[in-house]
């Protein structure tokens, strides 16, 4: 039976205790591999929808969905939601980012976390936040994906920084853009059938390059784990 | 405005309360959830007879009551909640300034004895139902007698503002010309006619005209030679006018709208409720409106997201034959639309 972790447009109701808010679709998809790997089946993953998301910066589309989750836990169908994670991008201001999420969490009813990357329970009710890509570190997804992707396949590593140098992406453009280009050039590379696969799509690519079960995801899926519990 | 609502033991409402009641209040749920029952509520409040019950119940397709079949508990026990008419039932809300309006209405029971009108029918034990209002300006009983002619009920007095635009309601050109002749004389109507254009381009204009005797609106319409009965330029338009018209004749008071997207075309609908949101913050009047139309809801978003402190989603469901009703202030209620979930 196909499992299915990702909370569908249109959401009526809440099927599971537990939610992953991601700020993309990519966040999601990725998220949902490692629910699937681990067989974490109390946890569903989401995060807005484009179809219908008016606003452009990625502050007021999680806002939008965490209204949606406030929303979706009173139906009578939901089961009681016990817990929230929200995963974002740490880009150049870790300390900024977490605030945002602390506060988007706050406003929409659900109980302000004090730090990220832990589990904190409030009550009945967990929360926390999780920054891509880790502890004490700026970036994005797409930093931890090329780190699990060059670790599994460290000589793909000088030819993508090579590449990188070419085309001038290196040093020219910022670090964040700078991940987002060496994976999207490793995915095109490898994923041969599709080599314009998104971050969303590669999971189900074939040559799929990064590793659902690298060790560079295991700071996540541990506090996925602790959430779940 | 209202800004606080309870409602005791009405149809499907066991005990409900509302609170920090917005300006506009987009209803949502499914069939039977109870969205009609909480606008008349609402209605039944505002009033101050029994004969808007037979009203609401008529709009329900009870619009026949067969008096000498009549045993006058029985037609009142949908009003109560699970038929549990012995309880009573108690709609009270209290408006912005502070005041207060409730509405009671009580089964006694009476040793009078109902005589059967025909041969067909059965006598029976009748019981007193007294509706009784409570208004700043005092009480109001309006008892419900059966007579030889029929039911007698007295006509309301000191109500609040109040109109209730339903399928049946909307299309009453005898109402809407009424409405409009009360604003007409305040010189006010301009700024219907001016909305009703930008709503609909292909209208001029708007007037109310006698035909036998009986007003009703005509509209004038672009390569049209002559006046046209609005009813018959299309159902949508007239219904647009009617709301528009209630908003304004109902100044400080409600408007409640059932189904409120029914009849329009859906590319109308983001201008409809612009216009009907302009008019309803001139006039100050509180809007209810249900729905089932997630295009009307997409439409209303750019006016919600302008206004969000005066908008609320109640959205209700029921359990057991219970409803509930939960609200949604307005940001999170757009957040929850524009995020992708559903909130019909």
């Amino acid at each position: 039976m196909k499992v299915n972790n990702i909370l569908p447009h249109r959401s009526e109701s809440l099927p599971r205790p537990f939610v992953i808010v991601g700020e993309g679709y990519g966040d999601v998809c990725f998220v949902d591999e490692l629910l699937k790997l681990h067989k974490i089946n109390n946890c569903s993953v989401g995060c807005h929808n484009r179809q219908t998301e008016r606003k452009e910066d990625s502050k007021g589309q999680m806002d939008d969905y965490l209204a949606g989750l406030a929303f979706a836990k009173t139906r009578k169908e939901s089961v009681q939601l016990s817990g929230i994670l929200i995963i974002v991008d740490a880009d150049d201001d870790p300390e900024e980012k977490f605030k945002m999420a602390a506060d988007l969490l706050e406003g929409n009813g659900f109980p302000k976390p004090t730090k990220p990357f832990v589990i904190e329970v409030h009550g009945d009710f967990k929360v926390a936040v999780f920054l891509h890509p880790g502890k004490d570190r700026t970036g994005t997804l797409e930093h931890i994906l090329l780190e699990a992707t060059l670790k599994d396949k460290p000589n793909l590593g000088n030819c993508v920084e090579e590449f990188a140098k070419c085309t001038g992406v290196v040093p020219i453009a910022k670090e964040n853009e700078q991940a987002k280009m060496k994976m999207s050039s490793l995915v095109g590379a490898c994923c041969t059938e599709n080599p314009w696969a998104s971050d969303s799509m590669l999971w189900h690519s074939k040559g799929n390059p990064v590793p659902i079960g690298s060790e560079c995801f295991k700071p996540l899926a541990d506090l996925i784990k602790e959430l779940c519990a | 405005m209202i800004n606080s609502l309870a409602i005791d033991n009405f149809r499907c409402f066991k005990s409900v309360t509302l609170q920090d009641v917005k300006r506009f209040n987009i209803v949502t749920g499914t069939n039977g959830s109870g969205k009609t029952a909480l606008l008349e509520a609402l209605f039944i409040a505002a009033g101050a007879s029994a004969e808007l019950y037979i009203r609401a119940n008529a709009w329900r397709g009870r619009d026949t009551i067969n008096v000498s079949q009549l045993m006058l508990a029985s037609l009142f026990d949908d009003f109560f909640h699970q038929f549990d008419s012995q309880a009573g039932l108690r709609i009270k809300f209290r408006d912005s300034h502070g005041d207060e309006r409730e509405v009671t209405v009580t089964v006694g029971k009476s040793d009078v004895i109902n005589l059967p009108f025909d041969k067909s029918s059965e006598s029976s034990i009748s019981r007193d139902l007294k509706f009784i209002w409570k208004t700043p300006k005092g009480t109001i009983e309006s008892n419900v007698e059966v007579g030889p002619d029929g039911l007698k009920i007295p006509q309301p007095s000191d109500t609040y503002p109040a109109v209730f635009i339903n399928q049946f309601t909307a299309g009453t050109a005898k109402d809407t010309a009424d409405r409009w002749s009360t604003i007409a004389r305040k010189n006010l109507e301009g700024p219907i006619v001016d909305s009703v254009r930008k709503i609909f381009p292909q209208v001029t204009g708007l007037t109310v005209l006698t035909s036998g005797g009986i007003g009703g609106i005509h509209a004038t319409v672009r390569g049209v030679n002559g006046k046209i009965p609005l009813g018959s330029v299309s159902a949508g338009i007239s219904k647009v006018v009617a709301i528009l018209v209630s908003i304004a004749w109902a100044s400080q008071g409600l408007v409640l709208i059932d189904e409120v997207e029914n009849g329009l075309y859906y590319k109308t609908l983001p201008e409809m409720w612009k216009e009907i949101s302009h008019f309803a913050l001139e006039h100050k009047t509180q809007i209810f409106a249900t729905t089932h139309s997630r295009e009307f809801l997409e439409a209303i978003m750019p006016t919600v997201d302008n206004n969000a402190k005066d908008y609320s989603l109640l959205h209700l469901e029921k359990t057991n034959g219970e409803a509930r009703i939960t609200p949604f202030q307005g940001r999170q209620f757009a957040g929850a639309i524009q995020s992708g979930f559903e909130v019909r």
